[in-house]
């Protein structure tokens, strides 16, 4: 992928466009009753858009970790954010393009596959995230960019923390009855929703402490990514309501929609890192022209 | 713009010069004593004047005129240094600012106004750039703003 520093902005309206014709879609669905339309539409644009955003998340984190020498503050921070970024590509590659295509009589069953799968791009993805983010705080922190959360952001986390708990809970309630049920992977989903909850608080965190730094491509790239957790974190609620039956099917699907922002959010935030090196090399090459 | 109206234009660095060397006619030194006594901008210049001038020790076979014709020198060369460096931190606060922020861009031309001194200015700022920009960015762009601010 081609960078520029109208990289961020062109991927903002990437992810528009794809909500667009989700739109469009709908808006078929609801005048035709016809439901082909959508599921096409998650099939094949979503899923495009989807691998797409992991990959160029993938590009940018790695040329950003690039930026640094291994015994620097941040350095590890990148390395965990390329991880991260790996954990996504491949988690959405097994559930998305092979999982699909699996036969049903096959040797390993598609559903765990694909449990591996959402494994992979849920907690593994989660773990690298968080721990990242919270180096990135500890360096805020140390260099006093500090911020307490505004009175909303209490209400978030409390809400978050409900969410966990009440998980957690269900979990022990009902284990022994799925502990013979659900494969390794499917059980090791169950760490997604007190992960989340923690990685929000993190993610929280972070855009209060980035916002004190006045704005700049380093700020709005720690911003981005305090957003894009937070959209998985909303995406995450989505998938809970649609297993207790809290939103009927099809409707459900309107939940989805959640993923191609925090896609796009992904994919935006360690180019805005990018675009502050870029940025720097340009300045730094046009003096020594003159 | 109130002093201004009370107590005239503002005196050029030719007549505080003229007056620090007590080469002015009894009316103009009057005029300037009482501006200077009212005028608190006036007033900073004359001193900043009187404490550059400390560092110049004229030739005892140096004439007065080509004293005054030195110092003036020194003060033109003085400004139009101080009004580039304002400028040029401009650029670079704006610079730092895209990048890193406003507070990291206000710290760097705080330190320059202060100091004077644009290497010292982006010392203040180089461990928050190099914690969020690596060491090999953050050399990048120390070579960019210190080209543009002069030492």
């Amino acid at each position: 992928m081609s960078f520029s520093r109208q990289t961020p902005r062109r991927l903002l309206w990437s992810a528009i466009a794809v909500l667009f014709l989700g739109a469009i879609a709908y808006a078929h669905w609801g005048l035709s009753g016809n439901f082909t339309f959508v599921d096409w539409y998650f099939r094949f644009p979503v899923t495009m858009f989807l691998m797409a955003a992991a990959l160029a998340e993938w590009k940018f984190a790695w040329s950003a970790w690039s930026a640094f020498e291994e015994n620097e503050t941040l350095e590890l921070a990148w390395f965990l954010m390329v991880l991260a970024a790996g954990f996504r590509v491949t988690g959405l590659t097994i559930s998305h393009v092979i999982v699909p295509m699996m036969p049903v009589s096959g040797i390993i069953d598609p559903a765990v596959f694909r449990d591996a799968g959402q494994v992979i791009s849920g907690p593994f993805m989660v773990l690298s995230l968080g721990a990242g983010l919270l180096l990135v705080l500890r360096t805020h922190r140390r260099l006093g960019f500090i911020a307490n959360p505004a009175p909303l952001d209490y209400v978030w986390i409390a809400g978050s923390c409900a969410f966990a708990l009440r998980e957690i809970y269900e979990i022990v309630t009902y284990y022994p009855v799925l502990a013979h049920t659900k494969s390794l992977p499917g059980k090791v989903l169950w760490l997604m929703d007190p992960l989340l909850s923690v990685l929000l608080i993190v993610a929280i965190l972070v855009w209060r402490h980035a916002q004190q730094m006045g704005g700049g491509y380093v700020a709005q790239c720690w911003s981005t990514y305090a957003i894009a957790a937070m959209l998985t974190t909303v995406g995450d609620i989505g998938i809970w309501a649609d297993t207790y039956g809290l939103i009927a099917w099809p409707y459900t699907s309107l939940t989805w929609l959640i993923w191609i922002p925090a896609a796009a959010a992904f994919a935006i935030a360690p180019c805005y890192q990018v675009c502050a090196a870029a940025h720097v090399f340009e300045i730094r090459d046009a003096e020594t022209a003159d | 713009m109130g002093s201004w109206i009370s107590w005239g234009v503002h005196l050029d660095d030719e007549q505080l010069i003229l007056y620090i060397d007590r080469e002015l006619k009894f009316r103009s030194r009057l005029r300037t004593g009482i501006h200077l006594l009212f005028c608190p901008l006036c007033r900073n210049a004359r001193l900043e004047i009187l404490l550059r001038f400390e560092e110049v020790v004229p030739a005892a076979s140096t004439s007065a005129d080509t004293l005054l014709r030195m110092k003036l020198g020194l003060v033109r060369a003085m400004r139009a240094y101080e009004s580039r460096a304002v400028q040029l931190t401009a650029n670079a606060a704006s610079q730092v600012s895209q990048i890193a922020g406003g507070v990291l861009a206000t710290r760097l031309s705080n330190h320059v106004q202060k100091s004077e001194d644009s290497s010292g200015a982006y010392a203040s700022i180089e461990k928050s750039i190099e914690a969020f920009l690596g060491r090999r960015t953050a050399r990048g762009l120390r070579v960019a703003l210190l080209k543009e601010v002069p030492r």
